[in-house]
């Protein structure tokens, strides 16, 4: 379990370097962007507009989505992975450990009434072995939730400070003959 | 920004709510009644009308919740114990109806000691067979 999580942290550090590394203009903007700003600078809040206030509320409710919605695609999917890595983790840790309290119920009353030595010593052993690995779920959980809690904490100032806005995603209007005016969107695959 | 305010006690209400790990409750069967101690072969011998006899003795640390012993045969083990005598209640006994000898044999004793304990249910006292002895391991020579 310790291996699993120890793998957990490296992707989580490793999706987020990759998000901070990588060689697009989320980078090259963000490194102008800090460059060019002081200390103070870089934590002032850039002014909102309905565009900002709409990706916030995407942020907070899945995070990464707002900094995609600004344009920033691949920060907003890493945060996104780690996120939802990170919540999964939280649940099947809590899945396990109601499992495990549940199955304690069933042995501790098994034990309770068992009839002879032999028997209650039989549940004690297993009592014991569950026991422990409730704790080790609970470990879990409680790192996985402080994990997602951080990544959720992190994307909020990442959108809020350091994510500035690309712009909208371009309209085109044509007119056909065949089929009248077309609408398209244009997605950037950067 | 009303709608982070509001989420932010949702997620202290969420991680607060997943519970601890409750403590495991204190074990009563090691208390109930102890392990019979130092069973022993005292002696192999022949009863009056020529059978082969072995006498055996054990001791108790603690007898106040002590009823009677069971004591338990077997030709193999760990497998296939049978109760010989139930409800005995001294601390010697000896074993006179063995099975068939042709040259030599061998035989596995074990003693359970009988208490009693309080049903979580009812709250009535009910029969708790305790931890079983050592095995006693016996060799029996037929008489030539």
């Amino acid at each position: 379990m310790k291996k699993f999580i120890l793998f957990v942290l490296i992707f989580y550090m490793f999706n987020i370097s990759y998000a901070q590394n990588n060689l697009n203009y989320t980078y090259q903007v963000y490194q102008e962007f800090r460059s060019n700003k002081s200390k103070k600078e870089l934590f002032e809040i850039p002014k909102f507009n309905p565009r900002r206030i709409t990706g916030l509320t995407y942020s907070v409710f899945v995070p990464g989505s707002g900094q995609i919605y600004l344009g920033h695609q691949t920060k907003g999917a890493a945060f996104a992975v780690t996120f939802f890595t990170g919540l999964v983790g939280a649940i099947v840790s809590q899945n396990n450990f109601i499992g495990n309290k549940e199955r304690l119920e069933t042995l501790q009353f098994d034990y309770l009434n068992a009839d002879r030595y032999t028997l209650a010593d039989y549940y004690w052993k297993q009592m014991v072995d569950v026991y422990n690995e409730q704790k080790m779920h609970e470990r879990a959980r409680n790192i996985f939730t402080a994990a997602t809690v951080f990544v959720w904490s992190l994307n909020l100032i990442d959108y809020i400070f350091w994510t500035d806005d690309k712009g909208p995603i371009e309209f085109s209007y044509k007119t056909d003959n065949n089929f009248g005016n077309i609408f398209s969107i244009a997605i950037p695959l950067n | 920004m009303k709608k982070i305010l509001l989420l932010i006690p949702v997620l202290i209400f969420v991680i607060s709510g997943c519970s601890k790990t409750e403590d495991l409750i204190s074990p009563y069967h090691f208390s109930i009644i102890p392990k019979v101690t130092n069973l022993k072969v005292d002696a192999i011998d022949t009863t009056q009308t020529g059978k082969r006899r072995i006498v055996m003795s054990w001791e108790m640390p603690d007898t106040s919740n002590l009823r009677f012993f069971e004591i338990y045969r077997s030709q193999k083990n760990p497998d296939n114990f049978k109760i010989i005598v139930s409800n005995y209640k001294d601390y010697v006994f000896a074993d006179s109806v063995l099975p068939a000898i042709t040259d030599s044999l061998r035989l596995f004793y074990l003693v359970y000691p009988i208490g009693t304990k309080t049903d979580v249910r009812t709250g009535t006292k009910v029969s708790f067979i305790g931890p079983p002895s050592d095995t006693l391991i016996v060799t029996v020579k037929k008489l030539k």
